[in-house]
């Protein structure tokens, strides 16, 4: 027996023991995080306002700069499987899709956007759900929920509980008063009041509530602030909401937004406007046109938040641009394109997209089987290849496929790593396989 | 009087009804000490006053009832939009669960909506004025029934008139606690009484 395996198997062993002990005692922690009340099996609303319910406004969307929610259905239980999978910001981007779709499940939905919200260390978006949260379900059951929510994430988010002024304060509520009102009623206050000098959130909020009247007029207030370079917070927020309004003309309208600014966060907002819109086509154009490498690797990740598949695609296999391709394969990834990226990490020229189609594959659950794994590594020529599937089967867990290479591997780096990764889990033809060895 | 509902005649015969017309002096005085479910009338603000909505099918409620037991109302509370709107109503119908004199519960709907009150009697008061509703209402606001908080806003909402001059000042007044603050102006906002706009913009433009 190779002295030099053996005494890897014992340093492993003696590896497994200390991350054993982390990882009972990460539990512990774990366990004594509060944990989220169970979402309802079958939420009913519960109450609604006086008059005729008002179309809950439209959700922020969960930023779209987000991980995969490839693997994750876009229902409640989807949004919570991500959770429970440490993935807050892919379940927030769920949760605001349910809540978005309407439907039984949209006021749970709401309130769970806004914990997945925090939970992703996005505190403001967070407070913001909360907001219009509270105002389309005054009497939800997730009330108390919401506010205990409302404490923790102003608390993370660096604001004491009233850190606005008290006129401030009241203005708000004001501006949410309004909401309620008759559009044609409220449009010309808050016209005079987006004139005047309020802060720039208050500005923000007016200008939410004018976009949700659906007003012409609205649509023209919204445009001229997302022109508006002045004041580059309010641009920012008025270029969002046009991507919530959905409107092609307005979306269009963008796309002189768009190449008349240098300011990256404004092209940055038009994008995200743009993906909010689900408008694959403007996306596409700057995916495919723009000189800078960044913008296209933006649109390219935010086409696979929307699983634009066929224009990622054709994209890949157009871009010369190293990092723009990578964006792609993540983009890839994001869009749950198993196939395509399979087809990277057998065929790609460049060892690096190779590497991280094959690690991105690995980050796909079982959307992509085992025996995957085992093709790659048996057709991998490069070394550093089959190091990056033996390190996705570790990610995976899959310990079965890692004792079946190991016992026709005969490289010795190689079935080294293989052991070192069968240490890190906890599964029986590890542990089988690892005393097989020492007992030899 | 028997209690009004409009379609409620076959609930409500079922019911164990105090039918004794109580001329209460005032509502404090039916109140005192009282337990058990008492109802009022008022005049509605507007002409659609809301009620329980449940089991619905093609974006229809088949079910349109109250229940006072079981904390008031399962499935959906308002008013509705559809393809059969709910007649036209002047009146709010109040009611009341007491406990030894206090407010434990509070269900204000339209005239027209039924209300199954199952086996618990209801003791029906006449005369009582908005006025007094408003006040009994806003001294549960002050008495910070957490609870209970939603439930009177809208109510006051409800009330025609007086609603509104009970909300503003409620939203005007600086020693109340925010939140119930931010509900008078949420309902403020419900209302199509000119001054609520007037007060809003007021507080915007100032």
């Amino acid at each position: 027996m190779d002295t030099k395996l053996k005494d890897a198997i014992r340093t492993a062993l003696a590896g497994a023991f200390c991350v054993a002990t982390l990882v009972a005692f990460s539990s512990a922690a774990h366990a004594a995080t509060p944990t989220p009340p169970a979402a309802p099996a079958a939420p009913v609303a519960r109450a609604a306002p006086v008059t005729a319910p008002t179309p809950a406004p439209r959700a922020t969307p969960a930023s779209p700069a987000t991980p995969a929610i490839a693997g994750y259905p876009e229902t409640l239980q989807g949004g919570q499987s991500a959770l429970d999978s440490g993935d807050a910001a892919s379940a927030a981007w769920i949760f605001n899709r349910v809540a978005r779709a309407g439907g039984r499940d949209a006021e749970a939905a709401a309130y769970w956007q806004a914990y997945a919200e925090h939970r992703a260390g996005r505190h403001n978006e967070a407070l913001e759900t909360l907001h219009r949260f509270e105002l389309a379900y005054p009497k939800s059951r997730w009330l108390k929920d919401g506010k205990a929510l409302r404490v923790e994430a102003e608390r993370a988010s660096g604001k004491a509980a009233n850190t606005q002024s008290a006129d401030d304060e009241l203005k708000l509520y004001a501006l949410d008063g309004l909401m309620q009102m008759d559009p044609e009623k409220a449009l010309p206050i808050l016209k005079r009041f987006l004139a005047g000098k309020a802060t720039p959130a208050l500005k923000e909020r007016a200008l939410f509530i004018a976009s949700q009247t659906e007003l012409p007029e609205a649509n023209a207030l919204v445009l001229a602030a997302a022109r508006d370079g002045t004041n580059p917070e309010l641009q920012r927020r008025a270029i969002q909401i046009v991507g919530q309004t959905e409107e092609p003309e307005l979306l269009k309208a963008l796309r002189e937004v768009y190449r008349g600014s240098n300011d990256l966060k404004v092209k940055q907002a038009v994008l995200e406007a743009y993906m909010i819109a689900e408008s694959e086509d403007l996306l596409l154009e700057v995916a495919r046109n723009d000189l800078d490498p960044r913008s296209r690797g933006q649109a390219a990740e935010l086409l696979g938040a929307m699983g634009a598949t066929d224009s990622l695609r054709t994209l890949y296999k157009q871009e010369k641009d190293p990092e723009v391709r990578q964006r792609l394969i993540n983009g890839l990834m994001m869009a749950g394109e198993s196939d395509a990226l399979l087809d990277v990490a057998r065929n790609d020229t460049n060892a690096r997209a190779r590497r991280s189609a094959i690690h991105l594959l690995g980050s796909m659950g079982e959307d992509v089987p085992d025996e995957v794994f085992e093709e790659l590594y048996r057709e991998a020529k490069d070394p550093a290849d089959r190091d990056a599937v033996i390190d996705a089967l570790q990610m995976r867990e899959s310990a079965g496929p890692l004792v079946r290479m190991f016992r026709v591997e005969t490289d010795p780096a190689r079935k080294r790593r293989m052991l070192q990764a069968l240490s890190m889990m906890d599964a029986p033809e590890a542990e089988k396989l690892l005393m097989e060895i020492l007992d030899k | 009087m028997s209690v009004r509902g409009h379609g409620s005649a076959l609930l409500l015969s079922a019911v164990a009804l105090s039918a004794v017309a109580v001329a209460a002096d005032t509502l404090s005085d039916a109140r005192r000490g009282a337990s058990g479910w008492v109802s009022y009338s008022v005049p509605l603000a507007g002409t659609q006053g809301p009620c329980c909505y449940d089991s619905w099918r093609r974006g229809e409620p088949k079910q349109r009832v109250c229940s006072l037991e079981g904390a008031g109302h399962d499935g959906m509370f308002g008013t509705i939009g559809g393809r059969e709107r709910p007649p036209q109503t002047t009146d709010l119908h109040m009611y009341l669960r007491l406990e030894r004199g206090e407010v434990r519960q509070l269900l204000a709907v339209g005239g027209d909506c039924p209300v199954d009150a199952g086996d618990a009697p209801v003791r029906v008061l006449d005369g009582v004025t908005p006025a007094a509703s408003a006040a009994l209402l806003l001294g549960l606001v002050e008495s910070r029934r957490g609870d209970l908080a939603d439930e009177v806003l809208q109510a006051l909402a409800l009330h025609d008139r007086v609603g509104t001059d009970a909300l503003l000042a409620l939203a005007r007044d600086a020693k109340r606690a925010p939140a119930a603050r931010r509900q008078a102006l949420f309902w403020l906002g419900q209302s199509e009484d000119p001054r609520a706009l007037a007060e809003i913009e007021s507080i915007l433009t100032r």
